[in-house]
């Protein structure tokens, strides 16, 4: 079952942010030893799988770490490399990079988008 | 799809998960404001749309609303969440965090088979320790507790037990 038959779609939010994350070992321990500066990418790669699975539905086979980092880095092209930025994965059955502007705030809950 | 949207730097990008080290019963120096979390009016059923993310808010948006919460993107300065609870009386999570409530000397935060999202970084902390998985009841809670809030783009922060059953 495609998730494109349901008027839902799977989410997830992370942190993308090279002061913080990028030379944390915690996060480095967890992304093949290779430092990213996205807040554990692996796990999401991992919570998509399950969720697509509660859901029934079937999890696209390039949603690897690999193909999902290379998705995220598209959708940041074009950005200021020394900004911070949340990356949403929406719809597991596509992975379609797309960017949008937000403006900045004392905190994030202004970028119109949730978090948990 | 994937979308990006800039977020604010951290107050001490030393590392993300920091405060969950912290012991809220002692004197703590706190950067960043704390989020005020009022306790839901109404318990919310455990489904598919609390254990895994979906575009499905409803459960989420509901108690946003009777806490008096604006919807997610035009929300004012001031940080605020709603903690949700099962009908069974045991927390779950906030709107947009899973949380945890300092207990015994160590944070504790509700099991996924009350129903709660599985969060990234709630699953971080597990593995270092940080927090371990127990019952939270509704009615244990205590106005002014300093509670623990995470996910994927925040990290860790603290917040403030707002409001809960009078």
């Amino acid at each position: 079952m495609s998730g494109d038959q349901h008027d839902y779609q799977l989410i997830s939010s992370l942190r993308y942010d090279k002061e913080a994350v990028l030379s944390a070992q915690w996060n480095t321990s967890r992304n093949g030893d290779k430092q990213s500066p996205y807040l554990l990418l692996s796990y999401t790669v991992d919570r998509l799988i399950t969720a697509a699975k509660a859901h029934s539905w079937v999890a696209p086979p390039e949603l690897t770490l690999d193909q999902l980092e290379s998705r995220c880095n598209a959708s940041l092209e074009g950005k200021d490399p020394d900004q911070s930025y949340k990356v949403m994965r929406k719809n597991i059955t596509q992975l379609h990079p797309e960017t949008h502007d937000i403006v900045d705030s004392h905190h994030p809950f202004t970028t119109g988008e949730n978090f948990g | 799809m994937v979308e990006s949207a800039p977020v604010p730097k951290l107050n001490n990008p030393g590392d993300l998960f920091v405060v969950a080290t912290l012991n809220p019963t002692s004197a703590l120096t706190i950067s960043g404001p704390l989020v005020f979390v009022h306790l839901d009016t109404k318990p919310t059923s455990p489904s598919v749309f609390t254990s895994t993310k979906t575009t499905h808010r409803e459960a989420y948006n509901l108690a946003r609303t009777r806490a008096g919460i604006p919807a997610i993107g035009v929300e004012p300065g001031t940080p605020s969440d709603v903690i949700l609870f099962h009908p069974n009386g045991q927390v779950m999570e906030t709107s947009i965090r899973n949380i945890a409530f300092w207990r015994e000397d160590r944070w504790v935060t509700p099991s996924l088979q009350v129903g709660c999202l599985p969060g990234v970084a709630r699953r971080l902390l597990i593995e270092e320790g940080k927090i371990v998985e127990g019952d939270i009841l509704v009615t244990d809670l205590k106005v002014g507790e300093i509670l623990l809030l995470f996910n994927a783009v925040e990290g860790t922060r603290l917040g403030e037990l707002y409001t809960t059953f009078s």
